[in-house]
């Protein structure tokens, strides 16, 4: 079957060349049939990587290890879920699996907008089908997930740190975001291909752009919490590249959604839309390059491979294509439109974009480092914490309170009195709240404290524009408040959703310096009936207990927590042993408390043969907020996206004229 | 093996036939063309783009005015001015609102500016984001009640 | 407009060289057969590579021993380390780990040892 799968591959990549030299041709020429030929040919693609994805899952659910790559990434043992972690977790397969993803929303693009913008769809195909070259020539010629060999008796079996709920969703939710950002990017591309100035590229991508953002957004909480629940080392962000290779692309989309809306209100900023939609997109190529290359030691880095020469020869050539485009069509996009005021909305959508471009930046430096250092001083250096926490506090503090100055503004002007008016209340309340924390002794850390401030204030700048919005429609519609508030809602979605997504981000910067700024640490040896104190907790170790269970043997230390006289539960920390995969695995061991956000944080660093072990604690308050702001970014990035009867009526009549002929 | 390779087979040729297919299905075009859009429906699309933004921008001053965030003055001077921009653009509007209209046939409403709905009609067609504007109620209000147009001839798309 | 967006990247170059020129370059990363070379006078620096031989010792007390070779070499370096050993730590394992070179040991830092997916036989990855 193997050969099925590299047919359906070698057919794939047909299907795109045509789609990208067929659709660019009919696209210059403006043939009908030809385009409509290459836009079938996009999709008839989508279908190619379905057959593919199907042999190779088929290859791993009847284990055979005849397929190189089943007999790398699994074994009998491995449970029937993990197999389609061990699908996406190789890199032939992973590749194969951002071809299926990218195919399918390929179509699913020029499907949903074939009659809305048919212009535009044809110069669409092209972009899209030259990206599916690359990634399909990929996989036929450079990285088959097909090849074979004889087959051994059983597989290597999957890393063990994959085998968890986390590992089968984080990559396909962190791809279903990078390949997302492709949809936009080829739009823009498209609509200056096809010498259009206007904004229907943005209208026809803004709930993609969304979505990606916002699986992107999930994607990395949830690596976040792998890493804690997991990994184990007390943290969730480590600042390694492969991280930030997502957080890059995610920081530029969230600046491209807000320089979006400056353009929809006053026309400007086309330009540096465009740079942002190529550069989100660029930034996600290179994080799957990141991850793909040797070229950065990394705790996830993909062997020293050849595949990573090729992605740097493609990113080069994304680049250089819009740059020339957007170059091109300059005269286009220019407008001589002004901000009004640079104490408007618009205004604090650009300083917006301004830090969380910078930022993107210092991170892009700081992963580029130990290569640009070892290529000019022929030493390699690299950057770590500290340095990215560094800017974290110069750019992010700022970023949060303009999440609370912002809504406060209005568009247009604002003028300075009517400023101290609507900033009083989220003012007042964020000093009080900034007294008492200090009082409390949070000025033990000065960014967690004004980060905390900053959040009250944002936190009460949302409630007020809620409560504002709320009371304006109940006097035009004399609503009573419930119904006041969810019909205010549903007619501004995309401002009320915002508003819930920036209330996730709040709690989100509550609960990273709430665990990072107010963490405390201890360490012991301890033999069973020993006990450690660590910030009011009482750690007990009672005793070791062994079990096996289907891939491993388990050995657990039991520990008692309890808080004064009151018993919190028992911990059970220790390691797993693998014998097919040859592995021991840290297995750390969580109490939260979710009254208060806080976690008891155990590791057993090591388990001796006489049962003394040797602990360490963390107790990291606030912590769980992240994981609770993950739940309501998801409600606010649904509410935004919701589709909005009213307004597709209203675009439809917009375009609907435009497209009208006689 | 044999099954993997007319499993292939079959999966090239169904692609070359979906591929052929608009050739297939109309091998003697009378009308090759590409729906384009001539230059005088993209003069009309940016002056399109132009009013919703003008009469957006209108709601949005009303709005933040009446939740509080814009103060009587500020509103008194942005509202003026924004009432003239899409005033500019309706007018601008007008001239290819004719001509297309004479090549289509349902007679369209032009998009004429008229006076704002008394107080009590509260439903005119709204705009993304910008919720509704709101009757003069009777506190210190602006002087004299916006005029907002009817933006959309009707809420079915025209084709 | 344009005085804005001049007087931002002054700012923000402005707040870059700052923290450069108080943080310094950041930290070498060596392989072993460099830092046999250049011990950079005990100061701190990242030590890459394979772990090869037979780990002994206790990472809790006393300190996991063992040595690292150049990935691809021969010069192999003593190390001692104290604190969290990550999930994938074994022989034949690419690590790295922060530490100083004293009297021809490297002596680790507490909790900077970090694993690399990649083993022996095969190009194991986790995923991106």
């Amino acid at each position: 079957m193997a050969e099925l799968g590299r047919a359906a591959l070698v057919i794939c990549l047909g299907l795109s060349v045509y789609a990208a030299a067929a659709g660019a041709y009919a696209a210059y020429r403006g043939r009908r049939r030809l385009s409509l030929s290459a836009r079938n040919a996009l999709i008839a693609s989508f279908v190619a990587a379905v057959v593919a994805v199907l042999v190779l899952v088929a290859a791993f659910l009847r284990n055979d290890f005849g397929f190189t790559y089943v007999a790398e990434h699994s074994s009998r043992r491995l449970p029937a879920l993990y197999t389609f972690s061990a699908l996406w977790g190789g890199q032939e397969g992973s590749l194969l699996f951002w071809l299926l993803i990218l195919t399918g929303f390929a179509a699913a693009a020029v499907l949903l907008n074939r009659r809305s913008a048919p212009d535009l769809v044809a110069w669409v195909v092209p972009v899209l089908g030259g990206v599916a070259i690359f990634f399909s020539f990929m996989l036929v010629a450079v990285s088959s997930p097909f090849d074979t060999q004889p087959a051994p008796v059983d597989g290597a079996g999957l890393n063990p740190s994959l085998q968890n709920l986390h590992m089968l969703i984080h990559p396909v939710l962190l791809y279903l975001g990078y390949v997302g950002l492709t949809i936009p990017f080829a739009f823009g591309m498209g609509s200056l291909l096809a010498k259009r100035g206007d904004e229907r590229w943005i209208v026809a991508t803004r709930r993609w752009t969304l979505a990606a953002w916002g699986f992107l957004g999930i994607g990395q909480l949830i690596g976040a919490h792998w890493a804690y629940v997991e990994v184990g080392w007390g943290g969730y962000y480590a600042w390694d590249p492969v991280e930030n290779a997502a957080f890059m692309p995610w920081l530029v989309s969230t600046a491209f959604l807000h320089s979006v809306m400056v353009q929809e209100k006053k026309g400007m900023l086309r330009i540096w839309n465009m740079l942002l939609v190529a550069g989100g997109f660029v930034l996600a190529l290179f994080g799957t390059f990141l991850t793909r290359s040797g070229i950065l030691s990394s705790i996830h880095s993909f062997t020293e491979s050849p595949l990573g020469g090729w992605f740097l020869g493609f990113i080069a050539i994304v680049i250089a294509f819009s740059l020339a485009l957007i170059f091109l069509r300059l005269p286009l996009l220019r407008t001589k439109t002004k901000l009004d005021s640079l104490a408007s909305r618009e205004a604090s959508f650009l300083y917006n974009n301004l830090l969380l471009v910078a930022f993107s930046l210092t991170i892009l430096w700081g992963v580029l480092y130990p290569i640009l250092s070892e290529a000019v001083t022929g030493q390699r250096n690299h950057v770590s914490g500290p340095y990215y926490n560094f800017f974290l506090h110069v750019f992010g503090l700022p970023l949060l309170l303009l999440m609370g100055i912002g809504p406060l503004l209005a568009w247009r002007k604002t003028s300075l009195r009517t400023l101290a008016r609507t900033w009083a209340w989220p003012a007042a309340v964020s000093l009080v709240v900034g007294a008492i924390l200090l009082a409390l002794g949070a000025g033990s850390s000065i960014p967690g404290l004004i980060a905390y401030t900053f959040s009250a204030f944002v936190i009460v700048s949302i409630v007020v524009e809620f409560v504002r919005g709320t009371r304006a429609r109940k006097a035009v519609a004399g609503e009573s408040w419930p119904t006041a508030f969810s019909s205010l809602v549903a007619r501004n979605r995309r401002r009320y959703g915002g508003y819930v997504i920036h209330a996730a981000i709040v709690l989100l910067a509550i609960g990273i310096a709430g665990s990072s700024a107010y963490d405390t640490t201890r360490e012991a040896k301890l033999r069973p009936g020993q006990s450690m104190e660590i910030r009011g907790y009482t750690l007990t170790y009672r005793r070791l207990v062994q079990r096996e269970s289907e891939n491993a043997r388990e050995v657990r230390a039991l520990v008692d927590v309890r808080r004064g006289t009151s018993s919190e539960g028992t911990l059970s920390a220790g390691k797993n042993n693998y014998p097919v995969e040859r592995q021991v695995s840290n297995e750390v061991a969580i109490r939260s408390n979710l009254v208060t956000g806080e976690d008891v944080y155990l590791i057993a660093q090591q388990v001796e043969t006489d049962g003394t072990v040797f602990f360490k604690a963390e107790v990291l308050p606030l912590v769980n907020l992240i994981w609770l702001a993950g739940f309501i970014f998801i409600g606010g990035t649904l509410i935004a996206l919701w589709p909005d009867a009213r307004e597709s009526r209203r675009l439809a009549d917009r375009y609907g004229y435009a497209a009208a002929r006689a | 093996m044999t099954l993997a390779l007319v499993l292939g087979a079959a999966l090239a040729l169904a692609c070359v036939l979906f591929v052929a297919r608009p050739f297939l299905l109309d091998p003697e075009a009378k009308n090759d063309e590409l729906d384009e859009p001539t230059a005088q429906e993209r003069r009309r699309l940016e002056l399109l783009e132009r009013r919703d933004r003008a009469l957006a921008a209108l709601k949005e001053v009303e709005f933040d005015h009446r939740s509080g965030k814009i103060s009587d003055e500020d509103y008194r001077g942005l509202v003026g001015a924004l009432r003239r921009q899409a005033a500019e653009a309706l007018r601008a509007l007008e001239p290819t609102e004719r001509s297309r209209m004479r090549n289509l046939e349902p007679p369209t409403q032009p998009d004429i500016p008229e006076p704002y709905p008394p107080p009590g009609e509260l439903d005119p067609p709204t705009h993304p984001d910008i919720p509704e504007p709101y009757p003069p109620p009777g506190e210190t209000e602006p002087p004299a009640p916006p005029q907002i147009p009817e933006p959309y001839p009707g809420t079915e798309p025209q084709v | 407009m344009r005085l804005a967006l001049a007087l931002s990247i002054a700012a923000l170059l402005a707040v870059f060289l700052l923290y450069t020129s108080i943080a310094g370059g950041g930290t070498p990363s060596l392989r072993p057969s460099q830092l046999l070379a250049n011990g950079h006078d005990g100061n701190r620096v990242t030590l890459s590579g394979k772990v090869v031989g037979h780990p002994t010792g206790n990472p809790g007390e006393g300190g996991l021993h063992f040595r690292m070779r150049d990935v691809n070499g021969t010069a192999t370096v003593a190390v001692v380390y104290r604190g969290t050993v990550p999930d994938m730590f074994r022989t034949g394992r690419d690590i790295s780990v922060d530490g100083r070179l004293r009297n021809g040991v490297f002596v680790g830092v507490k909790n900077t040892l970090v694993t690399k997916c990649p083993s022996k036989y095969s190009p194991k990855k986790s995923t991106s």
